[in-house]
């Protein structure tokens, strides 16, 4: 297998802005290989993903692809890059044809007739004959996008490419749509394509890779074969220490108490219709729907960032309206959006300041901003939420995803909110953090608030979850409590109809 | 300083009614506009790669006054100096750009400086005068853009450069690659795309369409001073700001600024005709920039902001 | 990038590009250094004539009105717009307050509190536009700009008015020196120092900040980011209203032609803010620094006999270089 690997990566380092990012990373992919690359955050796997792009200059060792140097625009390694990376206001094919090169006429011409064709057969061959090519990717959702991602990147193997490398390609794929990109992977595996995956996900990576790296610190810890190792000792070799799972205690599960936190009788909005539901105080509860299925418009408008156009919405006994997220601050109810970078988190600014916005006025004492109490209130926060490194003055932006979405549920939590809104917490964040900040959304429970999660993720729907609402169509389809609420029964209940059609053909 | 004056190209034209609707009228408009919508389409190509240069109007200038002073005062022939003028103009574009990679600052503020910088410069080589280039230099100079079949020489420069900035923009790779940095600088060097140097080289063709846009004028009024640009800066931007959003909702394209540049100086001249004060040009710019970007966002923009 | 700075710590600074120790805790004082060397540099070439109580004047006389408008432009850069027709406003403050008094014998207080209205409501004017309407700031602002200078050149004819002013009263709001400084900088001191307290001992600044660095993140976090644009916009143009009644007592007539000049130096001095104390924020405290490094700088040059276009490649050269300042030390000290 390793007589003639198609990538060699020798003795890597990697310094950047004076940290020792890799420390000396050997790895091998053989042809028909589909090697898992796996990591906390921080452990260092985008930054070698980087260094595999020609992103970063490599500082030291080598990295061979079919025994010939790595080159600047050799297109020798074909990329779906983390969050995509596709061009928003270019079209379907052009970003298609970023990756390899325009095809152009005898005058310099893109042969754009040409270009739309070749794309819209590279898509139809992925299953997504949907896709206009001419259109923008702004336009798709993020299934197509995920889509065009791969498109692109088949075609740089159709050019000669050999090796792909995939960098948290499901992120934003619901989980009857992962079945579909892993037969495609299968298929070009056959055909002799050596792949690197990266996931945070055990359960995808063992059902597809032939072999599994980790990496912690910038340190290869160990290479192994999927058939030898266990979920549990990945995860072991990647936090460094034996995994805590954290989940409730079995006993809180269905405890409901009578008083309910948030009621809302027939909401609709946009995209969602008729929205009846109730949750009550100390109560977690799960929302979980395919892609476009409504969970996060419902979010948005229980939340006042969007208009709910009919329907009566009931807090803590009160009717309410919220015209603006402000109002809902206001009465007590927090949320932590879907997209971390775009509207959930002021990037150039420090921690602390991203903890306090929500809530300034309580360090405005004698007309005075008081940095000191605001200073104490932040660290406090920092070390109960173990946020790494524990220093909330440095920018948000220099901390590990994770650490971030730590910071961003302390941000709420230090409110005590009524009722508290997570939408996928979990997207980009490592096992460690996952598992701090599942715990404090069961604390926050145990205290009285109302919680909800919306998540992809059925296995950590189950293991937190009292109740689980399931979403289709921007309705609420199934309902799952107490010993219902399993991975199985809610990833079935997500497919719905679905499945039953093709049971029954 | 060309904030007491910001609309001289446009108001420097004046008609009586009756000739309003003649196609000789039209023709003046046009040619009257030409150095300026060249300006502006310069102005157009850093922003295609994300970026901005408000310093392209002080380019001008200063490429105007160096061909003039080479001609005028060191005897270089016309080629030549035009020669070592567009190169100039080219490398201002690119001293911009390489200084907006490398510090990775604002664009704005980087080009804000070159402006002052460019201004301080321009004063240094007039000194306070006008450069006039006379004798033959300046009657081949003239007999580049006057008269031939009634002035239409300029027209036809225009079209060629809109064409081929178009061309390039829209139907070549360097194009598209110039939209896909200006789309996401990030995804686009992800791609493996050299997303500095294509910024770079949208800050050097600007800089060129800038120097070019000089020539022309040289050629149409033989005489050069330190004042000529400033009064282009915010008509060249504006244009380039109100064709963008009329056009093609939040790109910027070839054919928004033409069209704006067009639209507005034909208005102008219109309210001219009624017997309107000099300076309402200046509340009629105003105000259409402002509308027309209102009413496109308030019917159009929701949804894609 | 997350993944890289994470790892400083836990590797405790593995060395090898790392900047020197001083420079880190240096950084954000560099601008005062460059003060310091210039002052030391003009001393040097100028003894006669640079350190002398005239050319001080000189300096802190031309900083008031500059001075004033900056902290008009700094509130919208902090709340992320820009207003650029700020200038073209203080004009219109000064000569509508000078018109109220000539034309139609306003006393001097209704006449002086009724252009700062003006000033604030046409800054609220683009506020609007900017909030309810999406149009990008930098767009408004400049055909407000073009607008009002256009305005001012018609209707005020390039005349300054200058009958019928109550002179003495003006006279005596200008022209006392208590302890030797122009009263005008006393006035743009109290301004700084309200703006200062404002925009960073306030929950209203710390929220201006907020929706300046992320306006979605602003609204998620429940911080009314259209509310708190509009106030940024009217605090801007009460700012320069205030700018322009300054500049009515100094010039002690109603002048068409000094706003609109200062678009330039002061979005200069308002971007080079941002190179001091606040390392990438807009500061007052960078900002009165800026203007004494460029004022200081500008008088040196003219009393060292540099020709008299070297001010702007001066000026254009500060803001290119305090670019590459803050991107220097914003590289060390992640």
């Amino acid at each position: 297998m390793n007589q003639n690997p198609l990538l060699s990566v020798v003795d890597l380092h990697k310094t950047l802005i004076g940290n020792h990012i890799l420390q000396g990373i050997n790895l091998t992919v053989a042809q028909a290989e589909i090697h898992a690359l796996m990591g906390g955050n921080g452990a260092g796997k985008s930054t070698l993903i980087k260094c595999l792009s020609g992103y970063w200059s490599i500082d030291k060792g080598s990295i061979k692809v079919n025994g010939a140097a790595l080159q600047l625009g050799a297109k020798q390694i074909a990329f779906v890059q983390q969050d995509l990376g596709l061009i928003q206001s270019l079209s379907v094919a052009e970003n298609i044809s970023l990756g390899v090169g325009y095809q152009t006429g005898s005058f310099g011409n893109i042969r754009w007739r040409e270009m739309n064709a070749a794309a819209a057969d590279l898509l139809a061959g992925l299953g997504h004959s949907g896709i206009d090519p001419r259109a923008e990717i702004g336009r798709l959702n993020l299934v197509q996008r995920t889509a065009v991602a791969i498109a692109r990147a088949t075609q740089g193997l159709k050019v000669g490419a050999k090796l792909l490398v995939l960098d948290e390609p499901t992120a934003a794929l619901p989980s009857t749509e992962i079945g579909a990109l892993f037969e495609t992977l299968e298929r070009l595996r056959a055909t002799g394509i050596g792949m690197i995956y990266v996931s945070h996900h055990p359960s995808e990576v063992f059902r597809l890779c032939d072999r599994i790296s980790v990496l912690r610190e910038g340190k290869l810890i160990a290479t192994k074969n999927t058939k030898e190792t266990s979920e549990a000792q990945i995860v072991e070799l990647m936090l460094g220490r034996t995994l805590q799972k954290t989940v409730k205690t079995p006993g809180q599960k269905g405890q409901q108490t009578a008083a309910p936190v948030l009621s809302l009788t027939g909401v609709c909005g946009q995209k969602i219709k008729d929205i009846t539901l109730t949750i009550g105080k100390g109560e977690v509860v799960g929302l979980t729907g395919l892609q476009g299925s409504g969970c996060t418009e419902l979010a948005e408008i229980i939340f006042g960032a969007q208009s709910c156009e009919a329907g009566k919405m009931v807090l803590d006994g009160q009717p309410v309206v919220f015209a603006h997220p402000a109002e809902a601050v206001a009465a007590g109810v927090g949320m932590v959006t879907e997209d971390r970078h775009g509207n959930g988190s002021f990037a150039e600014a420090s921690l602390g300041e991203n903890i306090t916005a929500t809530d300034l006025r309580r360090f405005f004492r004698n007309g005075w901003m008081t940095g000191t109490a605001e200073a104490a209130e932040v660290d406090g926060l920092v070390a109960d939420f173990k946020v790494q490194p524990p220093h909330g003055q440095r920018r948000f932006s220099s901390f590990s995803g994770g650490n971030q979405q730590k910071a961003i549920l302390a941000k709420w939590m230090r409110l005590n909110p009524r009722l508290l809104i997570c939408d996928q917490p979990d997207i980009g964040v490592d096992i460690g953090s996952k598992n701090v900040i599942y715990a404090a959304l069961r604390d926050a429970a145990a205290k009285g608030a109302a919680v909800i999660v919306i998540s992809n993720q059925h296995d950590d729907l189950e293991a937190i979850c009292d109740r689980v609402l399931v979403m289709r169509a921007g309705r609420i389809v199934a309902e799952l409590s107490g010993a219902d609420a399993t991975e199985h029964k809610i990833s079935l209940a997500t497919i719905g109809t679905q499945v039953q059609v093709k049971e029954l053909t | 300083m060309c904030c007491s004056q910001p609309l001289s190209p446009i108001s420097s034209q004046r008609w009586i009614p009756d000739q309003f609707a003649t196609l000789a009228n039209l023709h003046t408009t046009v040619s009257s506009q030409y150095v300026l919508a060249i300006l502006a389409i310069g102005v157009l190509l850093p922003p295609i790669a994300g970026e901005f240069d408000v310093s392209l109007a002080m380019v001008f200038t200063t490429t105007m006054l160096i061909v003039a002073k080479l001609v005028a005062d060191f005897g270089w022939s016309l080629p030549g100096g035009a020669a070592v003028g567009l190169l100039v103009a080219t490398l201002l574009g690119c001293t911009t750009g390489i200084i907006v990679t490398l510090t990775r600052a604002s664009s704005l503020i980087v080009s804000l400086g070159m402006m002052i910088l460019l201004r301080g410069a321009s004063e240094a080589l007039t000194e306070g005068r006008s450069i006039i280039v006379g004798g033959n230099a300046g009657e081949v100079l003239c007999g580049l853009s006057n008269d031939v079949a009634y002035g239409a020489l300029p027209f036809v420069y225009l079209c060629a450069i809109a064409l081929i900035v178009w061309y390039v923009t829209e139907m070549t790779p360097l194009g598209r690659k110039w939209y896909a940095v200006g789309g996401s600088a990030e995804s686009a060097r992800l791609l493996g795309l050299p997303s500095d140097r294509l910024k770079i080289g949208a800050f050097a063709a600007g800089g060129l369409l800038a120097g070019l846009a000089a020539l022309l004028q040289l050629s149409a009024s033989s005489a050069a001073t330190s004042s000529i640009g400033a009064g282009f800066l915010l008509s060249a931007i504006a244009s380039v700001f109100l064709g963008a959003i009329a056009f093609r909702i939040g790109t910027f394209n070839v054919l928004g600024p033409l069209t704006a540049i067009f639209a507005l100086a034909v208005s102008i001249t219109g309210i001219g005709m009624l017997g309107a004060p000099n300076w309402i040009d200046g509340v009629f710019y105003g105000s259409a920039l402002i509308v027309s970007v209102a009413a496109v966002q308030y019917f159009w923009g929701r949804g894609t902001t | 990038m997350t993944s890289q700075t994470t790892l400083s710590t836990q590797l405790g600074g593995a060395t090898r590009q790392k900047k020197p120790d001083w420079m880190t805790p240096a950084a954000p004082y560099g601008m005062v250094f460059l003060l310091i060397a210039e002052l030391i540099f003009f001393t040097v070439m100028a003894p006669e004539t640079f350190a002398t109580r005239a050319s001080f004047n000189v300096v802190v006389s031309n900083s008031a009105i500059l001075g004033l408008i900056v902290m008009a432009l700094l509130v919208s850069l902090i709340a992320g717009e820009i207003d650029a027709s700020l200038p073209a406003v203080l004009t219109v403050a000064s000569l509508s307050a000078a018109a109220l008094m000539s034309h139609l014998g306003w006393p001097l207080v209704p006449a002086v509190m009724a252009s700062i209205l003006v000033a604030s409501c046409i800054g609220l004017c683009n506020g609007l536009l900017v909030v309810k309407f999406r149009v990008p700031s930098l767009i408004t602002t400049l055909g407000t700009f073009t607008i009002l200078t256009a305005a001012i050149t018609g209707l005020a004819s390039g005349r300054v008015i200058e009958a019928g002013l109550p002179k003495e009263t003006l006279k005596l709001l200008s022209k006392p020196k208590p302890l030797g400084l122009p009263l005008t900088l006393y006035y743009l001191m109290i301004v700084a120092v309200i703006v200062w307290y404002v925009t960073e001992h306030t929950p209203l600044g710390r929220q201006w900040k907020a929706i300046g660095s992320s306006a979605p993140a602003a609204r998620m976090a429940g911080i009314r980011s259209d509310r708190l644009k509009l106030q940024a916009f009217a605090a801007g143009g009460f700012l320069a209203g205030i700018a322009g009644t300054v500049q009515l007592f100094k010039a002690r007539l109603g002048s068409p032609n000094v706003g609109p000049d200062l678009l330039f130096p002061g979005l200069t001095t308002a971007f080079l803010s941002a190179a001091a104390f606040r390392l990438g924020t807009y500061n007052v405290r960078g900002a009165i620094l800026s203007i004494a490094v460029i004022q200081f700088g500008i008088t040196g040059l003219i009393l060292i006999c540099a020709p008299y276009w070297m001010d702007q490649i001066f000026t254009g050269s500060a803001l290119i270089l305090s670019l590459a300042i803050v991107r220097v030390m914003r590289r060390s000290s992640q």
